[in-house]
């Protein structure tokens, strides 16, 4: 078809050389148009897309990403960016230095009451606990330096998620071992004292551990109906090592093969323990909770109604 | 327009392209009515694809933000849960109370014919989501199971009983110390004699209503027993008592996992203290068939990819 309209359209335009009339003229731009939008159409309609729409360009990508960062994120600058960093840690900048030195304060109060520190060494300690604190600041400043306006919203992205580890990095941890003002401690501390700050950290430990198993054996109580003779033999085997890392299906599965621990429970017990393995567990899941609107990207108009 | 084209193709001696301009203004013309409006449902339908990709992904929710917390289970798995509950307290009670084949039956007959008035309101508080802890089935099995025992053992057998429930409840205790002990040193950097110094006051001080059920105690801190500062602040450094007092943000720690330590039973299994079962005339009252059906919708939920 686009041969003869072809053929047709150079007659016509020869014609209205020969002529000059405006009617050829007129004929030459119809035949022209009705050529493109053939073209056009059928190869939108190949791909899908409606005659009418605008083609789409490189950019509009890049333009809905940055549009769906700016729902998705907030739009600070660098001053709201520090603000933010120090906001989550502990409010202001004056703050966070109270905190922070509060927090290692309590760490050395600790360490303090089991080996009792002398002058020269809490003077030294106080020395680096303002090292310390001056080196999260200038870490928190080299963060926040290539933070500036002419930022992709990929860019910007990388650059908010670094920041709020490193936030959440130094929220979560009351004593960071990594500290300089920790590294202090260790070097200053004799023998004995390093001894005595382990021997409590043991202690330490040994009541996270029991938190665990308790929780354990409290579940299997639940699960299996125990009497206190076997709470207190299953006990024993739950403060096991391999278990305080397991979690409870993990530590069934174990339990249930073990010989000895058949001696512990009775038949109907075992059996049940056995069986709950057994049986396809379906877990519910939690529903989705409503994502703020800001998030998702707003549909954009229809061009043409439907019919 | 083609009544003009063939005038023109008349005037300009061009009758050649009369037919194609016809043939091409038809096919403009079906293609205008059939096909361009089945190409813009594509475009809608490409356009709320876009938007369906943006929906989050359910298995996903768990790290999300607006994780809301554990989802509640459905009632015909909670009836089963309760169930399970209580025939483990009457296994108990079989191997430490000695009841005779009489007190068995009577027993057995009370749990089967009772078991669904006594526990429906907890069943019921416990489908809702947001009271995830505050309900404790373990406590309830255990006081309603007391309650039928009552009635049909000796004082010395119901001691037996009791004993085993004082027994559990110190090991409860115990457990929410250590949790109690556990978040306070994490915010307080405690050393190891401050939580011995801690645990001991803790135990003097102790309420059993302090444990509210498994999970308050160790899946929502939110519901931890307030610890009264005056306790505690006398073995407390400076720094230390300084910390205590401000609040930090409550955390719940939701998993939906925690019906995985219940044990379950069905409706249809009657209840049995040892080889004696609940008597035939009492009905087993079916799970209705929306309830099924909701917990049917879930499952097929949950398996979703």
């Amino acid at each position: 078809m686009q041969k003869s309209l072809s053929a047709s359209f150079r007659i016509a335009f020869f014609q209205s050389l020969v002529t000059r009339s405006w009617r050829c003229i007129a004929i030459c731009t119809l035949l022209l148009w009705f050529i493109v939008w053939s073209s056009i159409s059928s190869k939108s309609l190949a791909q899908g897309i409606p005659v009418n729409s605008i083609p789409e360009e490189e950019e509009d990508q890049e333009v809905a990403e940055a549009a769906a960062l700016r729902g998705a994120l907030p739009r600070m600058n660098r001053q709201q960016m520090e603000e933010y960093m120090y906001g989550s840690l502990g409010g202001s900048k004056a703050a966070f230095h109270k905190l922070k030195r509060e927090s290692i304060r309590r760490e050395l109060d600790r360490v303090n009451s089991i080996c009792t520190l002398s002058e020269d060494q809490w003077s030294k300690l106080n020395e680096a606990i303002e090292v310390d604190i001056q080196h999260i600041e200038s870490r928190i400043t080299s963060l926040l330096s290539g933070y500036d306006g002419k930022m992709t919203p990929q860019m910007l992205q990388d650059m908010q998620q670094r920041v709020w580890q490193f936030a959440s990095s130094l929220e979560s941890k009351t004593t960071d071992h990594n500290a300089i003002w920790h590294k202090v401690l260790k070097s200053q501390l004799t023998k004995e004292q390093l001894k005595l700050i382990d021997f409590d950290d043991a202690k330490k430990q040994a009541n996270r551990n029991r938190t665990i198993y308790l929780k354990h054996l409290l579940s299997f109580q639940r699960k299996l109906g125990l009497s206190s003779n076997q709470r207190l033999k299953l006990e024993e085997w739950l403060k096991r090592d391999d278990y305080l890392h397991l979690d409870f299906q993990k530590i069934c599965f174990e339990l249930s093969d073990s010989a000895d621990v058949a001696e512990i429970l009775n038949p109907g017990q075992m059996n049940a323990l056995k069986e709950s393995l057994t049986i396809p567990v379906v877990i519910p899941l939690p529903m989705p909770a409503p994502l703020p609107m800001r998030l998702i990207r707003p549909i954009p108009a229809m061009q043409v109604p439907i019919k | 327009m083609s009544l003009s084209c063939i005038r023109l193709g008349r005037s300009l001696a061009l009758p050649r392209i009369v037919l194609p301009t016809s043939i091409l203004c038809l096919s403009v013309g079906l293609v205008v009515v059939f096909l361009l409006p089945g190409s813009l449902h594509a475009q809608q339908r490409a356009v709320i694809g876009n938007r369906v990709d943006l929906i989050v992904d359910p298995q996903m929710v768990g790290i999300l933000p607006g994780f809301q917390g554990p989802v509640a289970n459905s009632k015909p798995q909670l009836l089963r849960q309760v169930r399970g509950l209580i025939q483990n307290e009457l296994s108990i009670i079989y191997e430490l109370c000695g009841l005779d084949q009489k007190q068995q039956q009577m027993l057995v007959d009370l749990a089967e014919s009772e078991w669904k008035v006594k526990t429906n309101a907890s069943i019921i508080k416990s489908t809702q989501e947001h009271v995830y802890g505050t309900v404790d089935l373990d406590g309830l099995s255990e006081r309603v199971v007391r309650t039928w025992l009552e009635s049909v053992a000796t004082t010395d057998q119901l001691n037996k009983y009791d004993e085993e429930l004082a027994d559990r409840m110190r090991w409860r205790q115990k457990a929410l110390i250590s949790k109690v002990l556990d978040s306070l040193e994490a915010k307080l950097n405690l050393s190891g004699i401050q939580l011995e110094q801690i645990e001991a006051i803790l135990n003097e001080k102790w309420k059993d209503r302090w444990y509210r059920s498994l999970e308050a105690t160790f899946d929502n801190s939110s519901l931890l027993p307030d610890i009264r500062t005056s306790w505690i602040s006398p073995f407390l450094s400076d720094a230390q008592k300084a910390a205590l007092v401000t609040r930090d943000p409550q955390t719940r720690f939701g998993t939906p996992l925690g019906s995985l330590d219940f044990p379950s039973m069905a409706i249809e299994n009657r209840f049995n203290i040892g080889p004696t079962k609940s008597a035939d005339s009492i009905e087993l009252e079916p799970v209705s068939n929306k309830a099924a059906k909701v917990d049917e919708v879930r499952a097929v939920d949950a398996k979703k990819p």
